[in-house]
């Protein structure tokens, strides 16, 4: 049996590896795409989109809980987590065949099952049933995604101790919820549980939680999840996990401080992701892999010649469009597109859905400050927007980080209402190299939240009005 | 970016358009019938370079962009073609298509080679060339270009002001040849802004000089300081040469009749006991008074708010000070005998060089007179006086074989240079101006009417 041929052989059907197999096709190269589980990947099935559509839910709760501030009087509220969780089952569902049918309409080959790299310019796709085929590759993208990190000692059990997995699709609310690790993925957890009327404890190793974020965010933030309810140890550890009874006793120790012992009903790993390295024929090869992660340069190219590797499996940031960005990159660097740019890091934005939400793109003022920069810093706190007050949304703020001396926009941070939807407006003017002129000049519409974007930049320069 | 090239090679994509107007997600693409084209071939923009066909109709496809078409990666016959999907590549210059005009040909030749700028200064030749050309003349580099044909970003023409850089001159790297900071930083020789970068405020200024040193320091170096003449000579003559963009027309002025009729003047004036003496440089300047009025377009300002239109025409004469230079201005020089001229740029000068002058004597001028014909000089390529519009350099009238009538014979010729703001002045009225300085200097007793 003559093996079949492509010019691109896509391993992964995420939104890294799809993308790039789109867009290979409209480049006109002849693409296989292989997947051993879900098209759409972790986003679409176990990541980003369910996520969102529960925090939706948890989003109306919470505001049907607010009724009578709004002039609404409401019965008994209860909910029903098997049709919460059944909605965001089907809204992954519709995507992920929505995904099949973009691969159909492109004419991109769909294979089932595992593959990996079989030898220059040869990949072998293992099925389900135990036969393997073999295909000829003129190009391979790794785009084989990530999974969630394990710690010694805190391992998913799929019963007690959950990883983000079984915490999409509980069969019932906690009433005591422990999350381990406050990045974007543990918060968001966090968040949903907790407004659904969970009693839940974040603990974090780091000194503030939402590490990653402007420092000033993430104190923000932390302060309302405090008046939420929701408990925080931060610079804190969980050295034990005990089952006993359908319960878990964990013992949490903070930086130099007496262990604390408490029990909960679920424990929520969110510690971290290793990329899916595994498995995937890199043996023997010229592809290098940094700890848990495959090594690329700007151009997504690995060490071996005509393999590249995107997404999750590639280096951070570990974001979906990052990952679409990648692949599209990757699809054109094969296709021999001239003029392309490398992605700039510090222009990808990064956004959290708990509540308040949390955006942010660029240097936070700490890293302007410590790469060198002279920086003038623009606050705009939302209780001084006029459509925040209209909402009853008076927690915020959005932040802006200028460089004093040319104006450029180093950095943008945003908490509170909504701000994952503005954030895309200072996305776009980071890449179209504004300066802080531009953004005065810009008229935003009034009455919007967007209106901070516009103070807070005039802020930065002493201009602000609505302060 | 080499000297002498000042076109940048572009690869523009040829790719398949959207065909249907909804619907795409039931077609099946379309086929690219057919080639007009072959590889190598020059193209137009928006010229039949191909047909498209769909199950409804064939379609023509027209060529993005103007220049060669360097490849074609689609062969002809392929089907399933979908929008985006790139068809070929056209290689396209950038530089904007050269329309002729009248009667200007050989003067960009000649303002290429006798740019008075100092070697190597790219950034003078480029913009007076195309100006001379281009029927519509490029203005100073619009403060607020339309998003779509943004041809610098904010942060880079921000980064050429601070840094001193020709934004014009520097090859981007952007998307459609955008220029970006990283471009203008690296054409300025700077890495990325760091702590020690040279500070612009934040509202947008004046261009500076930059005050980055690549002067000689050293033994054998003595530092004088600038004196307020020399800092504002610094200062008009880098605003002018920089931000007015001038184009320069060459002429060549029979002066024997000039000489002849300055030297029976100036007999009878001696006869008369009258001390004046009149110079060559008295017959230009009226001449040039006289053109100005003869050409009363070229008697203006460009001003952003609107042109200045002079109804008075005020000489400025050049004069060489110990100090540096200055121009004194003769009010009304058209309405001036010869006589009174002399007298009054001779009072000027002196005025000029005891350092006498009063402002109201030389903030002022219509247009400039610049004669260096008494060092010998062949050809003066003067720099605009801001804000005039134009002025004459003139050189020294020398023996010269000149043809009359079909016989070689000797005249005495003198270049006449104008140059002139193309903000302000387009290359006709430019030549207008100058025949008439010399038809009047060839002609001086018609002056004298």
């Amino acid at each position: 049996m003559s093996e079949a041929q492509y010019d691109v052989v896509v391993i992964g059907g995420g939104p890294g590896g799809y993308p790039a197999a789109i867009r290979a096709r409209q480049l006109g190269l002849s693409v296989a795409l292989v997947e051993r589980e879900h098209l759409g990947g972790i986003c679409l099935n176990w990541g980003c989109i369910p996520t969102k559509a529960l925090l939706r839910t948890s989003e109306v709760h919470h505001l049907i809980e607010r009724a009578d501030e709004f002039g609404l009087s409401v019965g008994d509220v209860s909910f029903d987590v098997e049709k919460i969780v059944k909605r965001s089952r089907q809204v992954s569902k519709r995507l992920s065949t929505g995904v099949k049918g973009l691969l159909k309409k492109n004419t991109v080959d769909v294979l089932d099952g595992t593959g990996r790299l079989a030898g220059p310019g040869r990949v072998a796709v293992d099925a389900a049933d135990g036969t393997t085929t073999e295909l000829l590759a003129g190009s391979v993208i790794l785009a084989t995604g990530a999974r969630a990190r394990a710690l010694p000692g805190l391992e998913p059990d799929g019963e007690l101790v959950w990883s983000y997995k079984e915490a999409m699709v509980p069969t019932s609310l906690p009433g005591r919820l422990l999350v381990v690790g406050s990045g974007a993925i543990g918060i968001e957890f966090a968040s949903f549980y907790n407004d659904l009327g969970a009693d839940v404890t974040v603990v974090e190793a780091l000194p503030r939680i939402l590490p990653v974020e402007d420092e000033e965010i993430s104190g923000l933030a932390h302060k309302q999840f405090e008046k939420q309810g929701i408990t925080i140890h931060t610079s804190a550890t969980v050295s034990q996990l005990e089952k006993a009874n359908g319960e878990v006793t964990a013992t949490i120790t903070p930086e130099g401080g007496d262990p604390v012992v408490a029990t909960f009903d679920r424990v929520i790993l969110a510690v971290g992701i290793v990329g899916n390295v595994e498995g995937i024929g890199l043996e023997g090869t010229g592809v290098e892999v940094d700890r848990t992660h495959i090594v690329t340069n700007e151009w997504t190219e690995t060490g071996e010649p005509n393999v590249y590797a995107i997404g999750d499996v590639a280096g951070p940031p570990w974001l979906a469009h990052k990952a679409t960005h990648e692949g599209v990159l990757c699809a054109e660097r094969i296709a021999g597109v001239p003029g392309l740019h490398p992605m700039k890091a510090e222009r990808i934005p990064g956004c959290t859905y708990c509540r308040p939400q949390i955006a942010s793109v660029g240097l936070t003022e700490a890293k302007a400050v410590e790469a060198g920069r002279e920086v003038r810093v623009g606050r705009f706190p939302f209780r001084g927007n006029g459509k925040a007050i209209a909402l009853g949304e008076m927690e915020g703020l959005v932040k802006t980080v200028f460089d004093a001396k040319t104006g450029e926009l180093l950095g943008a941070h945003l908490v509170g209402a909504e701000v994952t939807e503005l954030i895309q407006g200072f996305v776009v003017a980071m890449n179209l190299e504004t300066t802080e002129a531009e953004l005065m000049h810009t008229v935003f519409p009034h009455p919007t939240l967007s209106e901070m974007m516009h103070e807070s930049t005039l802020a930065a320069y002493d201009r602000a009005i609505h302060i | 970016m080499s000297d002498a090239d000042a076109t940048t090679d572009k690869l523009i994509p040829i790719e398949m358009p959207r065909l249907s107007s909804g619907d795409d997600d039931e077609g099946e693409g379309a086929t690219l019938a057919s080639w007009l084209v072959a590889v190598g071939d020059e193209v137009e923009q928006g010229e039949v370079i191909a047909e498209l066909e769909t199950d409804k109709a064939t379609v023509e496809l027209e060529s993005p962009a103007s220049g060669r078409l360097s490849e074609i990666a689609i062969e002809e016959g392929t089907e399933g073609l979908r929008p985006g999907v790139r068809l070929g590549t056209i290689e396209a210059e950038s530089a904007p298509p050269v329309d002729s005009a009248p009667a200007v040909d050989s003067a960009p030749a000649d303002a290429e080679t006798n740019a008075p700028s100092a070697g190597g200064d790219t950034v003078e030749s480029t913009p007076s060339e195309a100006s001379i050309l281009d029927p519509a003349p490029k203005a100073a580099p619009d403060p607020e270009p339309s998003v779509a044909t943004a041809r610098s970003t904010p942060l880079a023409r921000r980064a050429a002001e601070a840094n001193d850089v020709d934004l014009e001159a520097v090859e981007g790297s952007g998307a459609g040849g955008r220029v970006l900071q990283a471009d203008v930083l690296a054409a300025a020789g700077t890495a990325a802004p760091a702590a020690g970068a040279e500070s612009a405020p934040p509202a947008p200024s004046a261009p500076s000089p930059s005050a980055v040193s690549s002067v000689a320091e050293g033994p054998g170096v003595r530092v004088e300081r600038l004196s307020a003449m020399r800092k504002t000579i610094a200062r008009r003559m880098t605003e002018s040469k920089q931000g007015v963009p001038h184009f320069y027309l060459d002429v060549g002025v029979a002066m024997d009749e000039v000489l002849a009729v300055r030297a029976r003047l100036n007999e009878g004036l001696a006869e008369d006991g009258i001390a004046t003496k009149i110079s060559v440089n008295d017959f230009v300047v009226r001449a040039v008074a006289g053109a100005m009025r003869d050409v009363p377009e070229a008697n203006v300002q460009y001003g952003e708010d609107g042109m200045r239109v002079f109804e008075r025409v005020d000489v400025s004469v050049a004069v060489a000070t110990e100090g540096g230079l200055v121009t004194p201005f003769v009010a009304d020089a058209d309405r001036k005998g010869l006589v009174a001229l002399a007298q009054e740029i001779a009072e000027l000068a002196e005025l000029a060089r005891s350092g006498r002058l009063r402002p109201e004597q030389y903030q002022g001028g219509t247009v400039t007179v610049s004669n260096l014909g008494m060092y010998g000089i062949d050809a003066v390529h003067p720099i605009l006086n801001p804000p005039q519009a134009c002025i004459v350099g003139f050189g020294a009238a020398t023996e010269r074989p000149i043809v009359r009538e079909g016989e070689i014979t000797v005249g005495r010729i003198a270049r006449a240079t104008l140059a002139a703001d193309h903000r302000a002045v387009d290359g006709a009225v430019g030549a207008r101006l100058l025949a008439a300085i010399r038809a009047r200097l060839e002609d001086p007793l018609g002056m004298m009417l």
